[in-house]
């Protein structure tokens, strides 16, 4: 209630409540709401809502925020059960250390009004967010009951969840290069580079379990030198990796395990991110090639040798090199 | 304290002089430093000192055993050790960070460090010594080693690192860290002793969400998820 006095001495009485439609959500999306701080308005986007260079101090520098609207007409709405059997969990994530703790559970029957969470970094002492953090708000049963009795029976069952990312840039290549000093002294004087296959598991390890790049230390410093070359320097480096990405092209294409979805940091899910860049469907080509015939497998393979030239541009890179002459002296 | 990190690139220099030579000289190594500047006290090989002489033991203890059959054994030994040497002296925002890793790994207490783990896989797989990208860190031999002490200590246990312990390397670094149920702070004691695989294809069909607490599997059968008290 207020109460206001005008110049013209009259008061004013005025009386206002909350509009409880208002309120309450009117559909899941609007449940959660978050902020990274000050500058970031409170909405219910999901994704990645900040991303800051790696370095960023996330802990000191965010002051995040979480907005929950009373869900439990929503819930029962959509499960045919009472609200009171569920409740909201908030989970954070350290990203870099991979550690995620469960920081609040409410109980759904306790949100009558919009609920506001402040969330206070420094107060996880395990926790360092160097690469950001992950927080995670879900709405699921406070407990099981029998599996025949309800369609949502579990606690395992998630009614709804809306993810927040906080996150650093990290650069993660499609490959590094190991420079490595070779022990046969053939290879130490011919050999400059190839791809060293540990492993066929090219969907269910991460990359740098099944190969890795390995370059000749001895060839380092000279090729540095070819890399800094303002002639010949970057159509040979863009030679050199489009010949490395194509063996992991072909190679991935002929391990990839198609029927589960590839572990995340996989060769398999990191090609499928390229070859979606170049307009291809991984996993189309990578069927073809599996179950076709040896002249199915050269087709595919000679697409994707196209492809990738066009992706490292090794044509135009050429066309833009200038040639000079050698003057006798 | 402010710790010292190095680049891939002098990590890569130093690997191949350990390697070549089986030492390096990192006198004229300009290293950067992690933490205040405000702070003098630096992190140093006297703080390692312990470590060395603990894997050092633990060399000696597993000499000419054949390390395939016993590799885990030795990963369970070095956990505690790795976890003290930087516990209470350098922050968890710190040690997240694979430069100083890369320092430990390979110019630390002059290479010996180096030398654990060329002995402890005989191989010449560079990220084990942390010569990678921050986010393949969890392949980093002694960040591994730090995290799993991290995650799973426990002060309440007559021996803290009882969970850190179980499991051999390969559930850790496959079946536990790569996955996204990893992430909670788990206890899965069967699973550590007897992981059958199809334990894998269970927890990932789980919404991982909800592993964020304790849980205990049921590694003898390898189905379903028995759920204890404080799962959520």
């Amino acid at each position: 209630m207020e109460i206001s006095v005008s110049s013209n001495n009259k008061i004013t009485f005025s009386v206002t409540r909350n509009d409880l439609l208002f309120n309450f959500a009117t559909k899941f999306e609007d449940v959660f709401r978050f902020t990274v701080g000050a500058d970031d308005a409170l909405t219910s986007q999901q994704g990645v809502r900040l991303q800051e260079a790696l370095g960023y101090d996330f802990q000191n520098e965010c002051n995040p925020i979480v907005e929950i609207v009373p869900p439990g007409e929503l819930i029962e709405a959509a499960t045919g059960q009472s609200a009171e059997s569920f409740a909201v969990f908030v989970t954070i994530e350290d990203v870099a250390l991979s550690v995620r703790r469960v920081i609040q559970v409410i109980d759904v029957a306790d949100i009558q009004e919009v609920a506001s969470y402040k969330i206070d970094l420094n107060s996880f002492a395990d926790m360092g967010f160097y690469r950001g953090f992950v927080l995670k708000c879900f709405i699921a049963r406070k407990s099981d009951v029998g599996p025949e009795s309800q369609i949502i029976w579990s606690k395992s069952q998630i009614v709804y969840e809306s993810e927040f990312i906080v996150k650093s840039t990290v650069d993660e290549a499609l490959f590094e290069i190991a420079w490595t000093t070779f022990n046969d002294p053939a290879e130490k004087k011919n050999v400059l580079f190839f791809v060293d296959w540990s492993s066929n598991e090219v969907s269910s390890a991460p990359h740098i379990d099944c190969f890795q790049v390995k370059a000749n230390n001895d060839a380092k410093s000279q090729f540095k030198r070819l890399e800094n070359n303002p002639v010949f320097g970057e159509l040979c480096i863009r030679m050199v990796a489009e010949r490395i990405i194509s063996d992991l092209a072909e190679n991935a294409l002929r391990c990839a395990e198609l029927d589960m979805e590839p572990l995340e940091g996989s060769l398999h899910e990191k090609m499928r991110s390229l070859f979606n860049d170049l307009g291809l469907d991984f996993d189309l080509m990578a069927h073809e090639y599996q179950q076709g015939d040896k002249q199915d497998q050269l087709s595919v393979v000679s697409r994707v040798s196209r492809a990738i030239q066009r992706y490292t541009q090794i044509a135009h890179t050429l066309s833009a090199v200038k040639f000079g002459g050698y003057r006798k002296s | 304290m402010r710790v010292p990190q190095i680049s891939n690139e002098q990590a890569h220099v130093a690997w191949n002089a350990m390697n070549d030579a089986g030492e390096y000289d990192a006198s004229e190594v300009a290293f950067e430093y992690i933490g205040s500047s405000e702070d003098d006290e630096v992190f140093t090989d006297i703080e390692l000192m312990d470590l060395h002489d603990d894997l050092l033991g633990i060399i000696d203890k597993f000499s000419g055993k054949n390390k395939k059959n016993i590799g885990g054994q030795i990963d369970s030994e070095v956990v505690a050790s790795v976890y003290n040497a930087v516990v209470g002296k350098v922050g968890v925002y710190q040690l997240s960070q694979i430069g100083f890793w890369r320092w430990l790994s390979n110019i630390a207490n002059s290479g010996s460090f180096w030398k654990f783990v060329k002995w402890r896989f005989e191989s010449d797989k560079q990220v084990n010594w942390g010569i990678t990208s921050p986010g393949s860190i969890i392949e980093v031999y002694f960040y591994r080693a730090w995290l799993r002490g991290h995650k799973m200590f426990d002060a309440n246990l007559s021996d803290p690192f009882h969970y850190a312990k179980l499991g051999s390397s390969d559930v850790w670094r496959s079946h536990i860290l790569r996955q996204d149920f990893g992430r909670g702070l788990i206890y899965m004691t069967p699973y550590h002793l007897n992981p059958p695989l199809s334990c894998v294809g269970v927890l990932r069909g789980v919404r991982s969400s909800l592993l964020a607490g304790l849980c205990l599997l049921d590694g003898r059968t390898g189905r379903g998820l028995l759920p204890r008290q404080g799962w959520l």
